[in-house]
């Protein structure tokens, strides 16, 4: 009994620590109105956005005032299809913390330009940034013009029932997505499109866990977020438009 | 790959042979305490009638993707056996330090509790449950399990 007490006040000790260490905001809103250049979406104290990911050099991001979903601005990414490279054209922010318990809920809008198919283009990632590893998270993914729930860890894909929604494209989309956060399989991940649920799953995974020694010391939390084309495996280029980010969370 | 290893291992202990290290062991564990498989030295250090204690270094590798590059990981254990000649339970305990290509690193926590056979001859083989536990940020208990094919030098 003596050993289960103090076994007990060890754990807590740990995750006070574990909190303290990798604390960070919960929070976060962007309407993108305030930048004048796309570099100035990065401060460098990860008050704002932390960095971007331009793997090509045709790649783009940069803040447009034509395509707009509310004010005068929004965020244009352009990202070429994957080579041998993985082509990505994404903004990331870091040092985020959203723990194992709680209930993430992030809304965004977003414009898809054309109107070819489209297969594999991820749209936002929940990721944790870990020692070694390759940031496994959650991710939403457009498959066969339909967006679906990817994970970077094992847990299979969250697909739409039935023949689905397809993603509405050349207009403004409003995705909600909510997540309950657990390593066991008790967590629960709802998708909204434009107010209509079009993913759930409950009794589900939503956190990794260290697997082998190729995905090292996840803490159960996320602590990044990425939006934008952030990996484009399909077979065409794409622009995407983004605007009036909401980040938030519920204990 | 696994022909390469083997060859290794071979070239491994030919050294240690032409050394003349006695009591030492090369072996091969599919899965295990090295993740997807290693190979190791080990070495008896001390001996009490049928328990024996002996320490283990090992080598694995993992190909994580470009941005992190490859994991090098370093097993270090002490095993405890006990047994009679030929049959042994087998217990070990120790750490894992992995280091990345691009320069970061972590440590686990490998286990492994099984049963060693011992042959007649040279070889030996074991078959064991490896847990590997993560313990820096938070505790977690990993399933796993390996089976080692070993020579004693």
């Amino acid at each position: 009994m003596r050993i289960l007490l103090f076994g007990s006040i060890l754990l807590i000790l740990a995750s006070c620590n574990k909190r303290k260490a990798f604390n960070g905001p919960n929070s976060y809103s962007d309407g993108f109105e305030a930048y004048n250049s796309f570099n100035e979406l990065i401060d460098g104290d990860d008050e704002l956005w932390s960095f971007f990911q331009l793997t090509k050099d045709q790649n783009t991001i940069r803040i447009d005032t034509n395509i707009v979903h509310s004010g005068n601005k929004s965020i244009r990414f352009f990202g070429l299809p994957s080579d041998g490279e993985v082509s990505k054209s994404s903004i990331n922010k870091q040092f985020m913390a959203f723990w194992e318990g709680e209930t993430v809920l992030i809304d965004f809008w977003m414009y898809l330009e054309g109107n070819e198919d489209v297969d594999w283009l991820f749209i936002f990632d929940l990721e944790e940034k870990v020692p070694v590893g390759t940031g496994p998270g959650m991710r939403l993914a457009i498959v066969n013009n339909k967006i679906l729930l990817e994970h970077k860890y094992p847990n299979p894909n969250v697909e739409q029932e039935g023949s689905g929604i397809s993603l509405p494209r050349d207009q403004w989309v409003h995705i909600e997505f909510e997540a309950k956060l657990e390593r066991k399989d008790k967590g629960y991940v709802r998708v909204f499109q434009d107010g209509t649920q079009i993913l759930r799953v409950d009794n589900w995974q939503t956190l990794p866990k260290d697997i082998l020694y190729a995905n090292q010391g996840t803490k159960g939390m996320y602590n990044q977020i990425e939006f934008g084309l952030t990996a484009n495996s399909d077979d065409n280029a794409h622009v995407l438009y983004l605007d009036d980010v909401n980040v938030m969370t519920m204990p | 790959m696994a022909y390469r290893i083997l060859i290794l291992v071979l070239l491994i202990g030919a050294s240690r042979q032409s050394l003349g290290q006695e009591n030492g062991a090369i072996s091969l564990e599919i899965a295990g305490v090295g993740g997807f498989g290693s190979i190791s030295y080990s070495k008896q250090f001390k001996k009490w009638d049928k328990l024996g204690l002996e320490y283990r270094a090992g080598l694995s590798f993992v190909p994580i993707d470009n941005n992190n590059g490859n994991a090098f990981i370093f097993p270090l254990l002490v095993h405890a056996t006990y047994g009679n000649e030929k049959h042994l339970a087998d217990v070990g305990l120790g750490q894992t330090v992995t280091v990345t290509t691009r320069g970061s690193a972590f440590v686990r926590m490998p286990t492994s509790f099984g049963y060693r056979f011992q042959s007649e001859g040279h070889m030996f083989y074991r078959l064991s449950y490896t847990p590997i536990i993560s313990y820096i940020y938070n505790a977690q208990w990993e399933h796993w399990g390996g089976v080692t094919i070993g020579y004693n030098l």
